[in-house]
């Protein structure tokens, strides 16, 4: 794929052009492009000053980069509005990703009580499988969903060429505040009495143990977001290198 | 050309009036703009690129994907919504160019005495 534009690409992404309109433009500019040389050579002008004369009616890199930051509109929403996106959006998305996790879990427990009503299998205690598929489930909201979020941060923050920062305070507020909550199951043996619970330790009343457990998976969430974010990092400027 | 003031909406006034009658794609917008103004409009090819998407944004065009020659061109054309954003650019335009119309053709009102 032809590299031209690719200067102008970069340039945009950093002044916060939303991904889709540097992509789209960048398609866009590069079949004008040909066509202008294939005008030039049809009218008789060998290739490079075809080439150059193109260039020349596009218009500059300068040109063209002021034009397109002069309307805001076509900003990404993370450049526009970073405290929200960094700030609000992390907690957001823990407190979606364990709503999800519970009113799935919710689902597939109801399902399978209906089912085990109809078919009259029912056996106490809940099948293995069950128990599993649950403690899955919790395991991925619990421990997963705080490093997926950040891991979400980094790959939207990357492509948009967000500052550091933004990243970072993201990450990390994710990783804090994902420390501390558990999504848990307790069974019964009784059809239709296991109870699904939230738990979070920075609330009254502030349990002692989630506060400590909380703490080391802090500790342990902010050293693989770490990780993450500097393999991330080493692996985008070996890219910009080549 | 370069005062903003008067250059504000002249490009959206000139696309849309052209995608009004027929969908076309950037290049092919950029010949009919140079054609139809006798090249009194020349700007930087690429920065209709912008006008189109910021357009397009605010539903005053509507664009496909058209597969030509092997090739695949975004066509644009405008909407109902470009269609009354272009009359009242052509009420602002015709404003100013009455405005200044006055002004060069019939000179001062008030004469120094």
């Amino acid at each position: 794929m032809s590299r031209r534009f690719e200067a102008l690409a970069e340039r945009l992404l950093r002044a916060g052009v939303a991904p889709r309109h540097v992509r789209r433009t960048i398609g866009e500019l590069r079949d004008h492009f040909d066509d202008l040389v294939h005008e030039g050579i049809a009218g008789g002008l060998p290739g490079p000053a075809a080439e150059d004369a193109a260039r020349t009616r596009i218009g500059s890199d300068d040109t063209l980069a002021a034009e397109i930051l002069a309307r805001p509109e076509l900003r990404s929403i993370a450049a526009r509005h970073p405290l929200a996106v960094f700030g609000l959006g992390p907690v957001l998305m823990l407190v979606g990703f364990i709503a999800l996790a519970v009113v799935l879990e919710a689902g597939i427990l109801e399902l399978h009580l209906a089912f085990v009503r109809v078919t009259g299998t029912l056996r106490p205690p809940p099948p293995e499988w069950l128990r599993l598929l649950v403690a899955t489930l919790n395991g991925i909201a619990t421990y997963g969903a705080p490093l997926l979020i950040a891991g979400g941060i980094f790959l939207l923050g990357v492509r948009q060429r967000t500052a550091p920062a933004w990243m970072l305070a993201g990450a990390a507020i994710v990783c804090i505040l994902g420390g501390f909550h558990a999504v848990t199951m307790t069974w019964s043996t009784l059809p239709g009495h296991s109870e699904l619970g939230v738990g979070f330790g920075l609330a009254p009343p502030f349990p002692h143990n989630m506060i400590i457990a909380g703490l080391w998976r802090v500790g342990a969430n902010l050293a693989v977001a770490g990780l993450v974010y500097r393999l991330w990092l080493r692996r985008y400027w070996l890219q910009s290198e080549i | 050309m370069t005062n903003p003031n008067f250059m504000n909406g002249v490009p959206e006034l000139v696309i849309l009036k052209l995608l009004q009658s027929r969908e076309m794609y950037g290049y092919e917008l950029v010949q009919a703009i140079r054609t139809q103004t006798g090249d009194a409009i020349s700007l930087g090819e690429g920065v209709v690129y912008p006008v189109l998407h910021a357009l397009e944004r605010e539903g005053a065009l509507k664009s496909r994907r058209k597969a030509v020659n092997g090739r695949v061109r975004v066509y644009y054309t405008a909407t109902v919504k470009g269609t009354k954003r272009l009359a009242g650019l052509f009420a602002q335009w015709n404003r100013i160019a009455g405005a200044i119309g006055g002004v060069t053709t019939e000179g001062p009102h008030v004469q120094a005495v």
